[in-house]
């Protein structure tokens, strides 16, 4: 049924194609994807480049009123989209998929990039992204790259930053090499910061972290052709999180990758590209620095994930489609090694997830189709086959104690449909956007093995006969702009059936220490999540702008009981303050309390908090720019719904950062 | 020590009829690669004592017993029977006791039964085999000195209280996972002062990692062992990660009444009956 609904899509996509007649402007299309752009770096007058010049891949992510983040420590925060959690999203690198090695959430894909590897973040919701498996929906991770210039350059940049809170430190350096056919970039960075101290000058331990990474990325032109390497090398060690039983003492990544991409001037298509990608993660918890461990133990996990895709675009006068077929094999292990207190006792043995080994293969496509001056449709299908198998024997025995039925392994079918209408008017734009989509369980959910969640204090033991979590989103965008005044509305509800989430099964012991029992993931009959933010901008005059913006989320399952991990009532606000030497800004954040809480998963009441923000950056001359300011100006003591196990935020912290263009 | 010589000689008769009555076939189907233990000898025949890993231990093991004149060829024995006993020396005070065994079946060129040896020789303490045969209409027998190895250190095969006698058959090689578990129970029949099989029990198993650092936490899933055909006790046994494991057992008669062992519990950290296992 969902294989005949797709190929009439696909019908209709290729007679829409057929019938183009009409002529009008050629980039008019261009700008009709109503996504959300997150510009990292230099980007003159952006409204996203407020407060720090330095900022973390992370703080430039919870710039989107559609990102929150989960933070385990100062390091490595966990993007939730659309109030949920990272299992629902898709994360890509330039459409590369990288999964985490950390059976704990330790290593979201953005803590293996540095903000100077990237050039945007592209965030959709729901089915707009058009990735198989994700229901919340995509962030897509741009790499920065120098473009071919017709005159041989070097460009050099320096940044140095300074943070008083945690002595944190950065120092990053890239050089840009740009000719008329070839182009090279090279960066490093390093991030250094010891524990920091909360509101109440409290230190917290086990907060610091240390991390290098470096990036390089290379293309060549011939004639209408791009070949192009890249590769990312990340490590982080000695990452504290102090939310966590658990530190990091290793957390190492290669990413790396060869495309090809044709130009199509003058012919049928626009571009065609194709890409061959492998990386390589390697986490390594630790326990030795933890004083109150009765056990230690030792954590490795290893994701290795190849894959390839090819995607061939084009534009006609009346269409923007574009079509791609993707693949990826993504192998995941970790295990457990615990050292018995009984020093005559052999070590205990298990795997967390047992050589998992997942492959993915989609056909995707989607089209963008002008009706006329006012109207454009989107529509957007995607189709994914997705298998998965257990290759350590001894795991798969060790879980078959809990499913003895299951299967070593499994197919799934992945849909994603979406259409969009987006229709102009004067001033202002409505989006409608109706979106179905399927989700496999992720590995963990799946395959996951007495996994120790710290929040609600229960092992987690995954259920590989889980149904494929479906969501059905709905999403309206209400966009106004006049001469000095900018609004967007936008909400998104999503309806997900077999919701899958940890249901506490009471027969069963929990093996690690401090858990009180142990849960298995089921799918629930269904669960319902409502997000709504609007945002304003206002020029009061050319140099002066001032911003809001308000985010709310709503969830409940099917007994209404909220979900763990929905947003208050939250909001931002700022004063920006440019001309052609300064540039100053006063903010303001802060959320609601939380009265309305998921207390199984281990949330309590967040009480309200608002915290200021403000910096100032001069402009010395075209090669150096100098930042001071403050963060949390009043040292206020306070955490959000997200922080795990409430671990309270960084407390008043002075900041300089310098960039030196060379 | 004529007592002693007197009642050791009324078991041996015993056993030969016993074993030639009942036919005791209490053995998993397991094949033996024997390996040689030791050879036993008398002035006419000798005993090669096999088992399959060429040693004997306490617990449960499976031995191979193959009859051969001095020069080594085969020869054909009927009526066979054995006897284990141990002699311990306990402060000049001489004391004598078996432990349980099962009877001997005719395989094709040999004999098979199990012994549960219930402790290792020691400084104190050995064990002697007694072989009762037929050879030829004639009863004759061989005995000589075996030597039980004890186990590694957490490792704990065989249980006993109030006379119950409890070995475990399976798993030799625990893995993680569901494993088979059987185990050969016995009591001991006071008036005949020999272990008896017993019948139509079930033993519940609750399996724990016992070290302090696992919280005594067991395994879900587990089944009860019940008696076989064969007379030994089968069950599952799941272990969800290595080390070190106890089984708790518990003996419940055929009315489902606890005869033997306690839950586990928190203030009763395991039962007074169990096997400790460590892979």
């Amino acid at each position: 049924m969902k294989f005949i609904r797709f190929v009439i899509i696909f019908a209709v996509l290729r007679l829409s194609y057929a019938q183009i007649s009409s002529k009008v402007e050629k980039d008019s299309l261009k700008a009709i994807s109503l996504k959300e752009v997150i510009v990292i770096g230099n980007s003159k007058h952006s409204i996203d480049d407020r407060g720090k010049l330095l900022k973390n891949i992370d703080e430039h992510l919870f710039c989107s009123s559609k990102v929150n983040s989960v933070r385990r420590g100062a390091y490595a925060w966990e993007a939730s989209l659309n109030s949920m959690s990272s299992e629902r999203s898709v994360i890509t690198i330039d459409g590369m998929h990288i999964f985490g090695a950390c059976t704990d959430k330790m290593d979201p894909i953005t803590s293996y990039v540095e903000t100077n590897n990237l050039s945007e973040i592209q965030i959709f919701s729901g089915q707009e992204g058009n990735l198989s498996g994700s229901i919340a929906g995509s962030i897509l991770l741009k790499r920065k790259r120098p473009t071919f210039s017709s005159d041989t350059k070097w460009e050099s940049t320096l940044w140095s930053g300074y943070e008083s809170n945690g002595n944190l430190k950065i120092l990053t350096g890239q050089t840009n090499y740009k000719s008329k056919r070839l182009f090279g970039n090279i960066s490093a960075s390093f991030r250094s910061s010891q524990p920091y101290t909360s509101g109440n000058n409290k230190v917290i331990q086990y907060s610091q972290f240390e991390k290098f990474n470096f990036s390089s990325i290379l293309g060549k032109k011939f004639n209408n052709s791009v070949f192009e390497g890249d590769i990312i090398y990340d490590k982080a060690y000695n990452v504290g999180y102090p939310a966590l039983p658990m530190d990091v003492s290793l957390a190492e990544a290669v990413i790396s990758s060869l495309s090809y991409s044709l130009t199509g001037e003058h012919t049928w298509f626009s571009l065609w590209k194709s890409k061959l990608y492998y990386n390589s993660v390697f986490h390594c918890m630790d326990d030795t620095a933890r004083t109150e461990t009765p056990v230690h133990m030792d954590m490795p996990g290893l994701s290795q994930t190849l894959g390839g895709f090819s995607f061939i675009n084009g534009k006609t006068d009346m269409h923007l489609w574009e079509a791609q077929i993707s693949t990826y094999i993504n192998w995941a292990s970790a295990s457990m090694t615990m050292y018995p207190i009984h020093t005559d006792e052999k070590p205990m043995f298990m795997y967390t997830w047992p050589e998992v080994k997942t492959q993915l293969s989609s056909i995707t496509f989607s089209d963008n189709i002008r009706i006329n001056d006012k109207n454009v449709l989107t529509l957007k299908a995607n189709i994914g086959v997705h298998n998965s198998s257990v290759l350590s024997e001894e795991g798969f025995n060790a879980q078959r104690i809990f499913f003895p039925d299951m299967s070593q392994t499994k197919t799934r079918i992945l849909p994603s449909f979406y259409t969009q209408w987006k229709t102009f008017s004067q001033n202002a734009t409505n989006t409608f956007g109706i979106g179905l989509g399927e989700r496999s369980p992720s590995t963990s959910e799946a395959y996951g093995y007495y996994l120790f969640n710290s929040f609600d204090g229960y092992d987690y033991i995954g259920n590989p006969n889980l149904k494929n979590e479906r969501s059905y989103d709905l999403q309206y965008t209400f966009n106004y702009k006049a001469e000095r005044f900018q609004l967007q509305w936008s909400t998104r509800y999503f309806f997900i059936q077999n919701y899958i989430i940890g249901v506490t099964a009471a027969e069963n012991h929990p093996m690690s220490y401090q858990a009180e029992g142990v849960r298995i993931y089921k799918g629930l009959k269904y669960a319902q999540i409502f997000n709504t933010d609007v945002e304003f901008y206002y020029n009061i005059n050319s140099k002066l702008q001032c911003n809001a913006q308000l985010k709310y989320a709503f969830s409940e399952d099917y007994a209404h009981n909220p979900l763990p991990l929905t947003s208050p009532l939250s909001y931002h606000c700022g004063f920006y303050y440019n001309n052609t030497q300064w540039k100053a800004n006063l903010t303001a954040e802060g959320a609601l309390s939380q009265q309305r809480f998921n207390k199984g998963f281990g949330e309590s009441y967040v009480p309200a908090y608002t915290v200021f923000n403000a910096s100032i950056g001069y402009q010395y001359s075209s090669n150096i720019s100098l930042q001071i300011g403050v963060e949390n100006i009043l040292n206020r003591y306070y955490y959000t719904y997200s922080d795990w196990k409430n671990i309270p935020r960084k407390g008043r912290s002075l900041f300089i950062n310098i960039q030196y263009n060379i | 020590m004529k007592t002693h010589l007197i009642k050791y000689a009324l078991l041996s008769c015993f056993m030969i009829i016993t074993s030639c009555s009942k036919q005791n076939t209490l053995n998993s189907n397991e094949t033996t690669s024997s390996k040689v233990v030791t050879v036993l000898k008398n002035d006419l025949h000798q005993v090669k004592v096999s088992s399959k890993s060429g040693t004997l231990s306490t617990g449960y093991n499976l031995i191979e017993l193959e009859f051969t004149d001095l020069s080594g060829n085969s020869i054909s024995v009927s009526e066979v029977s054995w006897f284990p006993m141990m002699t311990m020396n306990m402060n000049g005070h001489q004391h004598t006791h078996s432990c349980p065994f099962s009877g001997l079946t005719k395989q094709s060129k040999t004999y098979q039964g199990h012994i549960i040896f219930t402790m290792p020789t020691s400084d104190t303490g050995s064990w002697k085999l007694t072989i009762h045969y037929v050879f030829q209409g004639k009863l004759n027998s061989i005995e000589g000195d075996i030597n039980v190895s004890a186990l590694a250190t957490n490792i704990k095969n065989v249980s006993s209280k109030n006379g119950y006698v409890l070995g475990l058959v399976q798993p030799q090689n625990p893995k993680t996972g569901s494993n088979d578990m059987i185990v050969a129970l016995y009591k001991m029949n006071m008036e005949k002062h020999l272990y008896e099989t017993v019948s139509n029990y079930t033993i519940e198993i609750d399996p724990r990692m016992p070290d302090p650092s696992m919280g005594n936490h067991g395994s879900p899933n587990n089944t009860p062992l019940v008696q076989q055909p064969d007379g030994l006790y089968r069950g599952k046994v799941n272990f969800t990660m290595s080390g070190h494991w106890r089984i708790n057992l518990q003996l419940k008669d055929e009315n489902k009444n606890v005869v033997l062992g306690e839950s586990v519990s928190e203030s009763t950290p395991n039962s007074s009956i169990y096997f400790d296992l460590e892979f």
